[in-house]
């Protein structure tokens, strides 16, 4: 096969001048040095510390709670209970509405579900004081058996988590199971039976936590005129303002400014509940940060994932069946827990679309431990690791190198996979045929910048070192087609800026940037000449919030389109005072030009039509949902060396070579794509999390819970292929999420291919390579 | 987690404040703060030695050199004879958290703490480094640790110095298996010296850092080494003999048995470093 001819299927110039340069981040000299950005910063007089007091038990009836003593401490102004607050059951999950998931969480309920859930709010006027009343509270238990192992949770006569009358939308609560879903394309049996070579395998993955540098954090006020205010680090600024109304029937404005990271794990409302009951109740400010503790243990993971795969081919190569039975483990509650479950198959399953039979099934399921939810990825990581695996053993077996093999069965412009429309997120998807897919390109070009051919013919073994490559494909999605929606304001000023005003939620992604790229490029203009602000509810457009890899896609669709818009309404303006056609007028560097030479700075244009000219302020609103989800493609290869003395495996090399359209900041998008290799060589690797037989979680901290450092992290290069999708905003599509999707795959093909260790579970860790080395010399 | 906290400025001052009962030692912190704010310590007071000019120095003498208590990492990694004299603690010392950690943490600091999982006292094991006592008396380190965590240091006294004779090694050697790069606690951790000549041994030293209540130092084996050559015969009986003698435990970083194993198969690395003399 050869390189395929580049850039000959654009549909438009790609002669950007904004886009597709790596403009600084519009917040990142605050950021790095330090200035007051983060919700924490925001200095609230008066404000009361609220601290929550949390089970030591996995699984637990709340008897009864004594907090006379925590009371008569002087400095505590309130210690709620399950008895203060509403009884009103709600899903934590930041998703489009009516949400998926179900409504299975109260603010405080008589029950915990989890060592760490919630059992009281407390609200003292320090933090000290408020530490010393969680102590003082006497809580009696009634403690219940616990499902600690998420692959007996539905067995016969295993204790019932949601007993609750209130539940709703879970699939089956009183056999713990929260959500179920199955689909299939063709009898995948019939099919498998005419296979030549048939491949299966059941693969493990963890539930790591998410690890953003900010930890949970919401601080909640009356406004002078009684609204009620909320700053929040949160990913979902609309879904935190509605689901504050759903529990407590209050009215609210949500504002977010700058997030120390998020990958998912603030896509959820965790601290705001508890502060709105606080000033609900009190009158007064309330302010709430998590310790690290409370962020690791008691906010979201991953889900944990066992798949089952069947992969089946015939001899000359042909992928004919994919079967995959799953389990996912959704913890305490189900936020998220049916379209991470789906995800795991809608963004895998279509990058091989031409499969003839295909399967996808399983159970997400209760257990008590903290409940799992949206990271990065949502289901497609834990997917990929199974399915990408399975496939590189398929072509192993097949003779084939795995590129060939992949390539030969992957999806193509053109192309389409009945997937797309079977599964969306919760219900059912929409069809598109693709527009944009560089895979080839991706994997052609990849091996050879990465070397694989002549990597995989070296010998493997060197002293007491064994050398391995891997490589894996994946997909991921750009939004959520039909529910996503984004809104974009902008307004120009008289001095030549513009307000850039969006839902969209920057959390350390570098959106306002990427976003401000999009509206100069649409404007003519330069990005410093916009003042982006982000996000605030009673201010900004709509925007569902930052996750499912929508924002540039959709904000960026919607921004493009309020810039267009805007143009023409300067166009419109301009012929009115230059008193020319709109036809001879055009935009060029700021300022409109004729087609004789005259032409008029915007500045200039607001000025006069705010002082003495048809005088209105210039300001459009636009909104953008898409009707398709155009999937970012990506190949990646791994170098691992593994030490056969330790069973160590370090990743020497890890290239992604990625088709994600136009990269609107290519810097940015690089850093997307690293940091997701990072968090993926982390999750296969090094993190987990260790629980003791009571559910405890031991891993707290980052003393017991290793995420890569600096050092773990050898060479990671990033390339882009020339792509150009042509329904993103200047031929983008998304980038946020896909570099999570191959690590796993790649490492563990990487350690097939230096020892002949098919790792099926991780994280990957040097004992357990080290005694399958062992077991295999025995076997020898 | 309230405590006083105390800054004396001359030795004096400092032995006064430490004959309170219940006083604990802090130079850098890197530990001692760690462990109070996961409230596994409740100190009533602390005692920093940070400003005491006495405490703070280094000598480089004919037979020894002599580290002063609140010398930090960075600051003996930056100590032009140590890399020459003892480049074995060195590596060890280069393996200790982060550049942030070694810009606070101290050799000495290391000493007391006693881990049995302490990078830079597992060299000084195998140095045969003595720690002088602040009344006087100077112990060999193996005598002044006496358990995890547990150190023979009379209380109200502290250690003022670190001696660490020189002797000329042929071959030195320190590594440390841990999960992660840095930042990493190790799972097993090994060193040795061996002074040679044509491969054939004239003097060992062998010590293991996480496998024992302390550091652990293989004198049988160091004995039994002694006039071997270094072939692939004497690692492996090396080797069966360290698996013998060491004796880790289960944790979150690793089963005592892969410990175990690892230990044993780390003595393999030898076969390549003996070539060296």
């Amino acid at each position: 096969m050869k390189v395929p001819d580049l850039g000959t299927t654009l549909t438009t110039s790609t002669k950007f001048k904004v886009v597709d340069t790596s403009v600084p981040k519009v917040d990142g000299y605050a950021l790095v040095k330090g200035k007051t950005v983060f919700t924490d910063d925001f200095n609230i007089p008066n404000a009361l510390v609220v601290k929550i007091l949390r089970s030591p038990h996995a699984h637990a009836i709340i008897r009864f709670v004594d907090a006379s003593e925590a009371l008569a401490l002087e400095g505590v102004v309130c210690v709620l209970t399950h008895k203060d607050v509403p009884r009103v059951a709600y899903t934590r999950a930041g998703q489009g509405y009516p949400e998926p998931s179900p409504y299975d969480t109260f603010v405080l309920d008589k029950k915990v579900r989890y060592v760490g859930d919630a059992v009281a709010i407390v609200a003292a006027e320090t933090e000290e004081i408020a530490n010393r009343a969680l102590k003082l509270i006497k809580v009696e238990y009634e403690v219940l058996p616990a499902v600690l192992d998420y692959e007996h949770a539905s067995d016969d006569g295993m204790p019932v988590i949601h007993d609750e009358p209130e539940i709703s939308g879970a699939y089956d609560p009183s056999r713990n199971i929260a959500s179920h879903y199955e689909m299939h394309i063709e009898d995948v049996d019939k099919e498998l039976a005419k296979c030549d070579v048939v491949v299966e395998g059941t693969y493990y993955t963890p539930n790591p936590s998410h690890a953003m540098m900010e930890p949970h954090t919401a601080i909640s006020y009356f406004d002078p005129n009684g609204r009620l205010t909320i700053i929040s680090s949160t990913q979902v600024p609309y879904h935190v303002r509605r689901i504050i109304r759903h529990i407590f029937g209050v009215e609210s404005r949500v504002i977010k400014p700058r997030i120390g990271g998020g990958f998912g794990g603030k896509q959820a409302i965790h601290v705001e509940a508890y502060v709105t009951a606080v000033t609900l109740k009190t009158g007064r400010p309330a302010r709430c940060v998590y310790t690290r503790e409370e962020t690791m243990t008691a906010t979201n993971t991953r889900h944990a994932m066992r798949f089952k795969v069947r992969v089946g081919a015939s001899k000359d190569g042909k992928l004919r069946v994919i079967d995959m039975d799953g389990l996912s483990n959704t913890g305490a509650y189900g936020e998220h827990a049916l379209t991470t479950f789906m995800v795991a198959g809608s963004k895998t399953l279509p990058l091989y679309n031409k499969v003839k039979a295909v399967r996808f099934k399983g159970d997400v399921v209760y257990t008590n431990i903290e409940p799992a939810g949206a990271f990065r990825g949502y289901g497609a990581p834990q997917s990929m690791f199974a399915l990408d695996s399975a496939l590189d053993e398929l072509a192993y077996k097949l003779g084939m190198d795995p590129i060939d093999f992949k390539l030969k069965n992957s999806i193509r412009e053109g192309e389409t996979s009945p997937v797309f429309r079977m599964m969306g997120e919760g219900r059912e998807g929409v069809e598109q045929i693709i527009q944009s897919c560089k895979i080839e390109e991706c994997a052609l070009a990849g091996a050879k910048l990465f070397n694989w051919y002549e990597k995989k013919k070296r010998p493997k073994v060197k002293g007491t070192k064994a050398r391995g490559c891997g490589v894996a494909f994946a997909m991921q999605g750009s939004s959520i087609p039909a529910i996503d929606m984004g809104g974009a304001t902008i307004k120009m000023n008289d001095d030549g800026t513009f307000n850039l005003m969006i839902g969209a939620t920057d959390l350390g992604t570098g959106s306002d940037t990427i976003l401000a790229q999009i509206a100069a490029e649409a404007l003519h203009t330069t990005t410093d000449k916009f003042i982006v602000y982000s996000s605030d509810t009673d201010v900004t457009p709509f925007d569902k919030g930052a996750y499912a890899s929508s924002t540039t896609y959709v904000s960026g669709n919607a921004t493009k389109r309020a810039a267009e818009r805007m143009a023409q309404e300067i166009l419109k303006a301009a012929s009115e005072i230059m008193d020319k056609p709109i036809e001879e007028l055009h935009l060029e560097d700021g300022k409109v030009i004729s087609e004789s030479g005259h032409s008029i700075t915007y500045s200039e244009i607001q000025t006069k039509l705010f002082y003495s000219f048809k005088q209105r302020q210039l300001e459009v609103t636009e909104s953008f949902v898409s009707e398709v989800s155009p999937p970012p493609y990506m190949v990646s290869f791994a170098e691992v060396e593994i030490d056969l003395e330790t069973g160590k495996v370090d990743v020497l090399n890890f290239l992604s070579y990625v088709d994600c359209g136009t990269p609107i900041n290519p810097k940015l998008a690089r850093g997307q794509v690293e940091g997701a290799t990072v968090q993926g060589i982390g999750m296969v690797l090094y993190e987990e999390h260790v629980f003791d037989k009571n559910g405890r979680m031991v891993t707290n901290d980052f003393f017991t819970y290793k995420i890569p450092s600096r050092k773990d992290v050898k060479n990671i290069k990033v390339e882009f292929a020339k792509s150009y999708e042509p329904t993103g905003p200047f031929g983008a599509k998304s980038v946020s999420e896909i570099g999570l999707d191959t690590p796993a795959p790649a490492i563990a093909n990487a350690i097939f291919d230096a020892v002949g260790i098919r790792v099926k579970k991780l994280p990957i860790k040097s004992e357990d390579i080290f005694f399958a080395l062992k077991n295999m010399a025995k076997s020898l | 987690m309230d405590f006083v906290f105390m800054i004396p400025n001359t030795e004096e001052e400092l032995k006064t404040q430490l004959s309170e009962p219940g006083s604990f030692l802090m130079t850098g912190g890197t530990d001692l703060l760690v462990k109070v704010r996961i409230g596994k310590i409740k100190p009533k007071r602390v005692v920093s030695t940070i400003r005491i000019p006495t405490l703070h120095f280094l000598k480089d003498k004919i037979d020894e050199i002599v580290i002063g208590a609140t010398i930090t990492y960075s600051e003996l990694m930056d100590f032009k004879p140590l890399i020459k004299n003892f480049p074995l603690l060195y590596d060890a010392i280069y393996t200790v958290g982060s550049p942030q950690i070694r810009n606070r943490g101290t050799l000495v600091g290391n000493v007391v703490n006693a881990s049995p999982a302490g990078d830079g006292l597992l060299a000084l094991y195998l140095l045969n480094a003595k720690i002088e006592i602040s009344d006087g008396s100077v112990v060999p380190v193996e005598e002044f640790v006496t358990g995890p965590g547990q150190t023979a240091l009379p209380s109200g006294e502290y250690v003022r110095a670190i001696h660490i004779p020189k002797y000329d090694w042929s071959v030195h050697y320190f590594e440390k298996v841990g999960q992660r790069n840095s930042m990493t606690i190790s799972i097993a951790s090994v060193g040795w010296l061996i002074r040679c000549k044509n491969r054939i041994i004239d003097e060992f030293r062998i010590a293991y850092g996480s496998v024992a209540p302390t550091v652990l130092r293989l004198r049988d084996v160091e004995e039994f080494a002694k006039g071997k050559h270094i072939d692939e015969d004497f690692t492996h009986s090396i080797s069966k003999m360290v698996e013998e003698r060491v004796h880790p435990i289960d944790d979150v970083r690793g089963s005592a048995k892969y410990r175990k194993i690892l230990c044993a198969n780390l003595v393999y690395r030898m076969i390549e470093e003996g070539t060296k003399c």
